[in-house]
């Protein structure tokens, strides 16, 4: 078997043995992206030194260090992580040209680690937007089916690990960025606490809710990535203190006893029926095998996709005021004064979606309706978050599908742009509530395109929903990947 | 409701082409109309559990140089950042 093909954990083992080198993983690796890119577009930039990058880590393995168990393993980084002295665009025409002079805390840790980075994967601009078609780099394909999307904003890092062209990646995830993609691609993707992950070094988005996580192929590899970039940072003020497990080597297989809620609201009209269908043979795999199955209702499930719009185009409006053609950046070519400058700058390094998430959070914040708008949503906000910790009272995690639909067709939604946003309404409550939520694959539709399982938990549960989302995989026989 | 998007825009630094206002313009009502379909949630426990730690504001040294910092400004001039002439 090619070794593209293989997982993080298996290639892990293959080094160690002495069966395989990084070069030769990484020049697996290059040759599956020359042969796929051009289908895919997943990438925004690869690294040039990728083979130099491996053969430093082979050294050091022949010279017997002790290295971490990811050295050595290619992972691929969303366009929005910051990366020293390589490109870093969020997708956009603002940052095209922007070379971050830091590293992300992130990217430290992956870099100190021996990991071998691949390059920066495509997203929606700035990752506002659930397709990768906003990109300013042209969409990604969904490796699945290349007339559909792969999901976003973190559609480059599923589409990579899935077809081959990285063994992992990391992506964002604000909304849904990291869920909402690894279900459309048939891939794992963990959204983790907020708190657990710093974001030094991450592009700003909303940062009452931006996470960083790990979008993999399976749940070992995701549990491994997640041990590595998990912990405290002084240099995020909303870092967590606290000691983390190894997730990665600690994975149990056994759901006896395990309360699953069920929520109501998240089994509706408005989920396709082909996705209902194989999350609800999913919980009764999990029933089979002793787990006990209670039907929740989270009533302000409803309100959620409204104060999450309001509550992150607000951040946004005020985050994205930097970029205004001084400092970084791009300027407009032509202008009268400076604050023609400013308008200019951003009416053209801005692209259409980015402009209405900045005009809606400016409305939001706007004298005479912050009110009306931003304070009912953090209201709301609030109520959410209580009524899962409540919840959380009764049972140990929550399952829900991820998305109401499978992946869909390239520009479907081109002209509807609060149906893409209401489609929303299975994710953002965990963003808002700062939950941890994972996406496994639990099947495929008629169209042959992955469907998604989210699964919740409480408040740093990350080694719950790892070992639930373990036990499905091994359960189930994992998603046969087709694709690489 | 009416909203002056006009205002909206001159906050956020942002003008639209004649040609483009009306559809932008549109789709940003319905998503405004959209998103303010909200209760009115009253006496909703807080979340202030002002559980972040601010380090303090330690002077470090400057890791970065002049030249790195400068190295993304669109236009520099002497060693500076330069902007359109700002006062007569």
């Amino acid at each position: 078997m090619s070794l593209y093909k293989k997982s993080g954990a298996e290639l892990s083992k293959m080094l160690r043995r002495k069966e395989c080198s990084s070069v030769e993983i990484c020049k697996s690796i290059l040759q599956r992206i020359d042969f796929i890119e051009n289908k895919t577009n997943a990438y925004i930039t690869i690294c040039n030194d990728i083979l130099q990058q491996a053969e430093k880590v082979d050294n050091k393995l022949s010279a017997g260090e002790e290295l971490h168990p990811l050295a050595g393993i290619p992972i691929a980084l969303k366009d929005n992580i910051s990366t020293k002295g390589i490109r870093t665009t969020c997708a956009s025409k603002m940052l095209k040209d922007y070379i971050p002079p830091y590293d992300a805390y992130v990217t430290t840790k992956l870099k100190n680690a021996g990991v071998i980075i691949t390059g920066k994967l495509n997203m929606d601009e700035f990752a506002m937007g659930s397709s990768t078609e906003t990109s300013f780099f042209g969409k990604t394909s969904n490796p699945y089916n290349k007339d559909f999307v792969p999901g976003g904003s973190s559609g480059g890092c599923a589409a990579a690990v899935v077809s081959g062209e990285a063994i992992m990646s990391l992506g964002s995830d604000t909304g849904g960025s990291v869920r909402q993609p690894a279900a459309f691609c048939g891939a794992v993707g963990l959204k983790p606490t907020y708190g657990s992950v710093s974001r030094y070094g991450l592009i700003a988005f909303a940062s009452s809710l931006d996470q960083i996580g790990p979008i993999c192929r399976d749940v070992k590899d995701t549990a491994m990535l997640y041990s590595l970039i998990c912990g405290h940072d002084k240099m995020d003020a909303t870092s967590a203190f606290r000691e983390y497990t190894d997730f990665g080597s600690h994975l149990y297989n056994n759901v006896h006893g395990l309360r699953i809620g069920v929520p109501c609201e998240y089994f509706g009209n408005e989920i396709d029926d082909e996705v209902k269908e194989s999350v609800i043979q999913a919980i009764n795999l999990f029933k089979k095998y002793g787990a006990d199955i209670k039907s929740i209702s989270l009533p302000n499930t409803k309100y959620a996709v409204n104060a999450y719009y309001i509550i992150s185009s607000a951040e946004a409006s005020s985050n994205l005021a930097r970029y205004d053609g001084v400092r970084f950046g791009y300027r407009s070519e032509e202008y009268e004064s400076l604050s023609d400058m400013y308008a200019k700058t951003r009416s053209k390094g801005f692209g259409r979606e980015v402009k209405y998430r900045i005009m809606l959070g400016t409305f939001a914040l706007c004298s005479g309706y912050y009110d009306e708008y931003y304070q009912k949503a953090i209201n709301i906000r609030n109520a959410i978050r209580n009524e899962f910790i409540q919840c959380f009272t009764e049972c140990d995690v929550i399952i829900t599908p991820t998305y109401p639909s499978t992946a869909f067709r390239a520009y479907k939604h081109k002209n509807n742009v609060t149906k893409l946003y209401t489609n929303d309404f299975c994710t953002v409550p965990a963003s808002l509530a700062g939950i941890p939520a994972i996406s496994v694959p639990c099947g495929y539709s008629s169209e042959g395109l992955p469907i998604g399982m989210q699964i919740m938990g409480n408040h740093f549960s990350e080694e719950l929903l790892l070992n639930t989302a373990y036990t499905y995989e091994t359960l189930s026989g994992g998603l046969k990947n087709e694709r690489i | 409701m009416i909203i002056n998007m006009e205002h909206i825009a001159r906050l956020a630094q942002l003008e639209f082409s004649e040609k483009e206002k009306e559809e932008i313009y549109k789709n940003i009502e319905n998503i405004i109309n959209m998103v303010g379909d909200l209760p009115d949630i009253i006496n909703v426990e807080s979340l202030d559990e002002n559980i972040m730690e601010l380090r303090p504001d330690d002077i470090h040294a400057n890791k970065f140089t002049n030249e790195e910092m400068l190295s993304n400004a669109p236009v520099t001039h002497n060693g500076c950042i330069s902007v359109p002439k700002t006062v007569e």
